[in-house]
């Protein structure tokens, strides 16, 4: 069940948070994208992802992250993933889609070093 | 010098023999061998040439005749990419996605592979897979500066095999000489390919589904699979697979869609039957980063051990094959093969 999919998000200057919890499929995934074209539409330098409280994802998850690597780079902004659990990573790695994106293991990472 | 150096016979011609839907001959060719000797003059006349103007070279081929190839090769063996077709070609659905990414890293310079997907001993469900496997290679590249060369044991294949490879390459090589094939489909799979999944046991399960099960749904491969002893792994990898077999049949398929599971002897087999047609032939071969599709069946074949479809317009059925207990090993890791950004 998909009850418990959330999107929370944080902003901290430039940079929007947002930690995705649950299963991301293709029930969930519209959620997420439109959640992710608010954030670069609020203006957000970087857009961070954190995908360490998904529990399942699948293609259309992983198109959404790409959707939103692809306007990040026709914008000039920053996209960057935080590594989630063994799935995940599988579906990224699988796909060659990890080799395209920035990944992390924390969103502090990127916002002590970039902000 | 290897053997072969002095007889060349399957290089590209200056002037390319050309069959109806445009392949040259020496773009696809079987080779067909009796014995090793023929094996290794064969490869080496294909070989050779661009070995010896430093040309990329790949080489999948089963384990044993990897290790004769090398033995027999020797210093030459150092710049070829060498590959154990047992690992590459277990679900042959895998290879051309491996193929695309070579013509990638060697983007601009002529390319040369030697794939032997079918061997003596293989099931007839993968020998079918391979052969459509062959056929498809005549489509997969259109554009791409490749030659390739698929050895063909006449000992130990049976007649039907052999007929097959004669329908799927232009080319074919008798005696270390290239000429057309007299029976190439011009890309077509061969009608033994297409014919009807048999039936699945008495025993077999089955589920119908909407989007709002697909959740339940994995709950349940996950409890079928691991109720058949797949490990944790594995079966997170079948969840993931057969997930994209029902988040597709949703999408775009009709109705009265079935999720069907059974075991067989050293494995498990899930299979998804719906309403839809899948019109491209080579969808889950070709990786696309973007646009809507083509992840989904892209994971299915890397997921599995061999990935059976059925289309028409009447329906399609695609099963899955996943090997358990000792029959199990772990898929190749490689991954990320023709990915561009």
């Amino acid at each position: 069940m998909n009850s418990d999919f959330s999107v929370k998000q944080h902003n901290q200057g430039a940079a929007a948070v947002l930690a995705v919890g649950g299963e991301l499929d293709l029930r969930t995934s519209p959620e997420l994208e439109e959640r992710l074209t608010r954030a670069f539409d609020g203006g957000a330098e970087l857009v961070i992802l954190d995908l360490r409280q998904i529990e399942f994802m699948d293609s259309t998850g992983l198109r959404v992250v790409l959707s939103a690597h692809q306007r990040a780079h026709e914008t000039g902004r920053r996209f960057a993933l935080v590594r989630g659990a063994d799935q995940v990573e599988r579906v990224l790695t699988l796909t060659g889609v990890r080799d395209l994106l920035t990944v992390v293991d924390a969103p502090e990472e990127l916002l002590t070093a970039g902000e | 010098m290897g053997p072969g150096t002095g007889q060349i016979v399957t290089g590209i011609a200056s002037n390319h023999s050309v069959t109806a839907c445009e392949q040259p001959i020496e773009a696809h060719q079987a080779l067909f061998y009796g014995d090793s000797a023929e094996y290794l003059a064969g490869i080496f006349d294909f070989i050779n040439p661009a070995l010896d103007r430093d040309q990329p070279v790949a080489i999948a081929v089963p384990e044993p005749k990897l290790r004769l190839l090398e033995a027999e090769l020797g210093d030459r063996a150092a710049p070829i990419q060498l590959l154990d077709m047992f690992e590459l070609g277990r679900n042959p659905g895998r290879i051309i996605p491996a193929v695309l990414g070579m013509i990638e890293r060697h983007a601009g310079r002529p390319l040369r592979y030697v794939g032997e997907p079918i061997w003596a001993g293989r099931s007839p469900e993968e020998i079918r897979e391979a052969a459509r496997h062959e056929a498809l290679i005549n489509l997969a590249w259109p554009e791409a500066d490749i030659s390739v060369l698929c050895p063909y044991d006449v000992a130990g294949l049976d007649d039907e095999v052999l007929r097959d490879a004669e329908h799927t390459h232009p080319g074919v090589v008798h005696d270390r000489r290239l000429g057309p094939s007299s029976a190439y489909g011009n890309g077509a799979v061969p009608p033994g390919c297409e014919q009807s999944l048999s039936e699945p046991p008495p025993g077999a399960l089955a589920r119908d589904f909407e989007i709002d099960d697909l959740g339940r749904l994995r709950a349940w491969i996950a409890e079928r699979a691991e109720g058949s002893g797949l490990d944790t792994d594995r079966t997170t990898e079948l969840v993931t697979a057969i997930n994209e077999l029902t988040t597709n049949t949703v999408r775009h398929a009709g109705t009265h869609p079935l999720l069907r599971f059974w075991t067989a002897p050293g494995e498990v087999i899930f299979e998804v039957e719906d309403t839809g047609h899948i019109a491209d032939p080579l969808a889950g071969r070709r990786l696309q980063t973007t646009g809507a599709g083509g992840l989904g069946l892209w994971m299915v074949h890397h997921l599995c051990d061999l990935v059976e479809v059925r289309s028409s317009a009447a329906g399609t059925r695609i099963r899955t094959h996943s090997r358990c207990g000792s029959a199990a090993r772990r898929g190749h890791e490689a991954g990320p093969i023709g990915v561009s950004a």
